[in-house]
């Protein structure tokens, strides 16, 4: 028997029959249905518990459930991002609720249909993924001048006056510093700057 | 995955060692040492006058994942005995696995940056220190007055919550560091010591932040409510 990756599916699904129904459709594909939810609040509450690398694939959520407010942040109710969010219909939403989700299936698909739109989905979610990794790439000159400062004990007012920007910039590109390093202190981003050459060690005031 | 039944007090205290080898670290803090041949938990609980729930609670932290720990659980915990295991955790990281993960990262710097790294360390250890010394000074003694049947307006364990710290980030930034930029002339064996320390240790106090922020905090609201 060959192994075969599996994708993992949660259902958010106000009505058992739904749910139930779907789980049955997907039983003998590539996805795989891990937990059905009846609430957002009660998927949320689980999702919360589990480490990052267990989170689902895949979140099949009727969009009725997030009420009529369209702008609902979605985003904010799944913040990760690596997962595919996909519509689940059967009555009609308006199309500017649907914009959030990467593809919708309907109550009349076909098993085939839904499977296809699934693997779409998470083609989707990967591509996604992909552009992230791109946000995490080398740091520009920009941010490495004001690395450099940081690391050698400026405030953020100083580091601004020495470059004529302002503070909102110096704390923006501080975010993005964090972000594409991973490194959340400060010491920590002195190791970095001493690693990546863009400080040496004698410019670094000594305790 | 480890099977929940098998936190059991008549289990054998070497079953569940041999299920879960982290466990290893949580025998010292109940003074507890290996070679207890085929004890059951109960059996070397109750030779030690440890509490059987609270000694089965730390067990399963330490090895379920998502392990919710219920009310009647909590309940079953008796908080000088909690006070205690906590107590001994926090001389056990001061005095023996913090030392021990920062000098395997030392042992593995490159002499330029030595000074900086053992800048770095430095830092984290006093962090280190002066969070447990703050459970130790503050935390701890309010707590023991209150079983005390003292009451404070001063502090309650709502200030406690506010304030935890989070020491793993700095734990988080060494382990990035070291995974990217470790020096390639080093010796592996000494960069698969410190790295796979510090990821045990990182793992440690996560379970141990568990087990404060859940279990002493709920058993802790409780005295002061009266509840207990």
């Amino acid at each position: 028997m060959s192994v075969r990756e599996q994708y993992s599916v949660a259902i958010i699904e106000p009505s058992r029959i739904v749910s139930e129904g779907l789980s049955a459709i997907l039983h003998d594909s590539d996805f795989r249905v891990v937990r059905q939810f009846e609430t957002v609040d009660d998927f949320n509450q689980w999702e919360a518990a589990l480490p990052e690398e267990k989170r689902v694939d895949i979140v099949l959520l009727n969009p009725v459930l997030l009420g009529t407010h369209p702008s609902q942040p979605l985003n904010g109710l799944f913040p990760d991002a690596c997962s595919s969010l996909v519509a689940m219909l059967y009555s009609y939403i308006p199309p500017e609720l649907l914009l959030e989700f990467d593809a919708t299936i309907g109550i009349d698909d076909a098993p085939t249909t839904i499977i296809e739109k699934l693997r779409d989905a998470v083609a989707t979610a990967a591509k996604r993924l992909d552009c992230q990794n791109i946000d995490k790439q080398e740091l520009t000159k920009r941010e490495k001048e004001i690395l450099a400062y940081v690391v050698k004990g400026l405030t953020n007012k100083e580091i601004g006056e020495k470059l004529c920007i302002s503070i909102h910039t110096v704390i923006s590109h501080r975010k993005n510093i964090v972000h594409k390093t991973g490194i959340k202190t400060v010491s920590g981003l002195l190791m970095y700057a001493l690693f990546n050459d863009i400080v040496t060690a004698d410019e670094i005031p000594q305790e | 995955m480890m099977r929940r039944q098998l936190f059991n007090e008549n289990s054998q205290l070497a079953d569940l060692l041999l299920a879960n080898i982290k466990l290893m670290h949580i025998l010292p803090r109940f003074k507890i040492d290996v070679g207890v041949g085929e004890s059951t938990v109960k059996q070397v609980c109750e030779e030690r006058n440890i509490s059987i729930p609270l000694f089965l609670m730390v067990c399963k932290v330490y090895s379920l994942e998502n392990y919710t720990i219920s009310q009647a659980t909590v309940d079953s915990i008796p908080v000088d005995q909690l006070l205690g295991y906590l107590h001994n955790s926090h001389t056990d990281y001061i005095e023996n696995r913090v030392p021990s993960v920062t000098n395997s990262i030392i042992d593995i710097t490159r002499s330029s940056y030595s000074s900086h790294f053992k800048a770095f360390l430095q830092k984290y250890k006093e962090d280190t220190d002066n969070h447990f010394a703050y459970e130790e000074e503050v935390l701890f003694p309010y707590i023991n007055a209150l079983l005390k049947g003292e009451k404070t307006e001063r502090y309650n364990i709502k200030e406690f919550q506010a304030n935890h710290t989070n020491i793993q980030e700095s734990l988080n930034d060494l382990k990035n560091l070291l995974i990217k930029y470790a020096p390639r002339e080093v010796d592996f064996e000494k960069k698969r010591k410190a790295i796979s320390e510090l990821f045990l240790l990182e793992e440690d106090l996560n379970k141990h932040h568990v087990i404060e922020d859940e279990i002493l905090v709920a058993l802790v609201s409780a005295i002061e409510k009266g509840l207990r």
